[in-house]
């Protein structure tokens, strides 16, 4: 899976700073966004579901995804 | 003849006078989980049988749906014989002490297999399967049981899980990582072998709150049921998989199947407890190889996040949380573990409590896995009062002396607060109780509360009774 798409958020903040904790995926079908774990993207190999349009696909095939 | 016992029938029967039974058709898209929102919303807690749900093609079920079972505080307590809610903890703690084994009936004393369907018989989309939220994927069982059993010694376990269900024989389920079911699983699966499971679906709240009970593993939940239930429950070897899965024969429906070796598929995202959907995660798949039924049944469904889902397992939390501070702390009264903090907070009485008692009680009670905060209060408080705690908390706590906090502990990860990439939670326990006397036979150095006499309390909320106060302001 290349890393083009990908777009990790910075794991370190400052004490006292609030960073989410959601990752988010955008369905290159319909190009809406639901969040997934970080385990299901990294696997690679499990196709996730577009909750908009029901599309499956694979995290490659993904517009977009957040790692939080 | 098929020995009688406590069903969701029996249930829906002692509580007749409580049960909503909407006129028409109720759509199983949104509809009737929409009700559920409503009611919570007015606090109105009524069971609901929805006798023509309808499906998204605009059929109507043959099968009933019953939700809202478990929405009361006061209903479910009084499932288990506890006329006072309040006291829920102490009667739950002490029941699963005492848990009473299970015994095995056969087929034909078992209601639900009066009807069984294999292979392409058995149809999950013949099931008034609720898709319960906007953003959900697709209909989800919310109240199947899964059960799987240790393959090392045998001892099953059974706990709820989310099941989407995607075609006729097929779902994907989630058991949270952490759970025993997982550990189950995964024990099949690293010897390349399909996992055994069976889902069962209704049966009466004391039943319900048995399978809730936390227990170490491996451990079965069948005897804590029979604790509650105060006889043994009445089991019938499943189809599939014989007696090494047993499910309760009196329970509604039944799935049976197989979860293959390491396969994966898209689960969620689903709306979950916490009042957040949760995230879409990899989960293992069920194949259906049979379902069985009773000819009329009724299929049971808990509105996820909603009080419905959040009162059993809050109220079983309680017991759990009683038990483990009991012994440390006598002066406990009581355990509530409040719908508004999900499952995320307990509120915790006190009578007259000694020197570090309170913290003693604290430091015990954090270590239970669900439970982010814990606040301790004085007997005074109404612990089932948001408002009542918030005055606790404003007027008796200092936040550097009377907070005991703790890092790196289990927890949640559905926590939408966790911090980016940590597997462990923060944990606080609040002393907000009042300092203690000091000197016997004297007052607590502490201001007493201002509040007018019984007496004069008592004539005029007698005075207040009959009026009609709709168009009084509620804010």
């Amino acid at each position: 899976m290349t890393e083009d798409h990908i777009i990790r958020l910075r794991s370190h903040s400052p004490s006292g700073e609030k960073r989410g904790n959601t990752s988010w995926v955008q369905c290159g079908s319909c190009d809406g966004w639901f969040h997934a774990t970080e385990d299901i993207v990294s696997r690679g190999t499990v196709k996730l579901h577009c909750n908009h349009c029901h599309t499956e696909f694979l995290p490659s095939q993904a517009r977009k995804i957040v790692l939080a | 003849m098929a020995r009688w016992m406590s069903d969701l029938r029996t249930f829906l029967n002692e509580e007749s006078a409580h049960v909503w039974r909407p006129e028409g058709p109720v759509a199983l898209v949104q509809e009737i989980t929409a009700l559920q929102q409503a009611l919570d919303a007015r606090q109105h807690y009524p069971v609901i049988e929805i006798r023509q749900p309808k499906g998204p093609d605009g059929t109507i079920n043959p099968i009933s749906v019953v939700c809202n079972l478990t929405a009361s505080r006061a209903l479910t307590a009084r499932a288990l014989g506890v006329q006072d809610h309040r006291d829920f903890a102490a009667t739950y703690a002490q029941r699963t002490a005492n848990p009473i084994p299970p015994i095995v009936v056969g087929r034909d004393a078992a209601p639900v297999q009066q009807i069984v369907m294999r292979g392409e018989e058995a149809n999950l989309l013949d099931l008034p399967v609720l898709t319960q939220h906007a953003l959900d994927p697709g209909p989800y069982l919310t109240a199947a049981h899964a059960t799987t059993y240790d393959p090392d010694t045998g001892v099953d376990n059974t706990a709820i899980q989310r099941c989407w269900v995607k075609a006729p024989r097929r779902m994907s389920y989630y058991p949270y990582p952490a759970s025993h079911n997982t550990r189950n699983l995964r024990k099949f699966w690293a010897k390349d072998e399909p996992c055994p499971v069976a889902f069962w679906i209704g049966h009466h709240p004391k039943v319900l709150l048995g399978t809730q009970a936390k227990l170490s593993y491996p451990e079965s939940h069948w005897s804590a049921c029979g604790g509650l239930l105060g006889e043994p429950l009445r089991l019938v070897p499943s189809i599939t998989h014989g007696d090494k899965i047993m499910v309760p024969a009196d329970a509604e429906i039944v799935i049976e199947g197989w979860a293959p070796a390491n396969v994966w598929e898209a689960d969620g995202p689903f709306g979950e407890y916490t009042g957040y959907m949760g995230a879409q995660v990899a989960a293992p798949v069920c194949e259906v190889t049979c379902i069985t039924r009773r000819e009329n049944a009724i299929y049971h469904d808990y509105g996820s996040g909603h009080a419905d889902m959040l009162v059993p397992d809050n109220m079983v939390m309680e017991g759990k949380i009683y038990g483990m501070m009991k012994p440390i702390a006598p002066s406990v009264r009581r355990v509530h573990v409040p719908v508004s903090g999900r499952r995320f907070h307990a509120y915790v009485s006190f009578e007259n409590p000694g020197i570090g008692e309170v913290r003693d009680a604290l430091m015990a009670a954090l270590a239970y896995r669900r439970t982010k905060a814990i606040i301790a209060v004085d007997d005074d408080i109404d612990l089932f009062s948001d408002s009542d705690i918030m005055f606790a908390l404003a007027t008796r706590v200092q936040w550097e002396r009377d907070v005991i906090t703790a890092t790196g502990l289990q927890g949640s990860l559905m926590d939408p607060s966790l911090a980016r990439g940590a597997k462990t939670v923060q944990k606080a326990g609040i002393d907000a109780t009042l300092a203690p006397s000091e000197i016997p036979g004297a007052p607590r150095p502490v201001p007493p509360r201002n509040s007018v006499g019984t007496a004069a309390l008592d004539a005029a909320i007698a005075r207040l009774t009959g009026i009609d106060t709709k168009n009084w302001p509620v804010l």
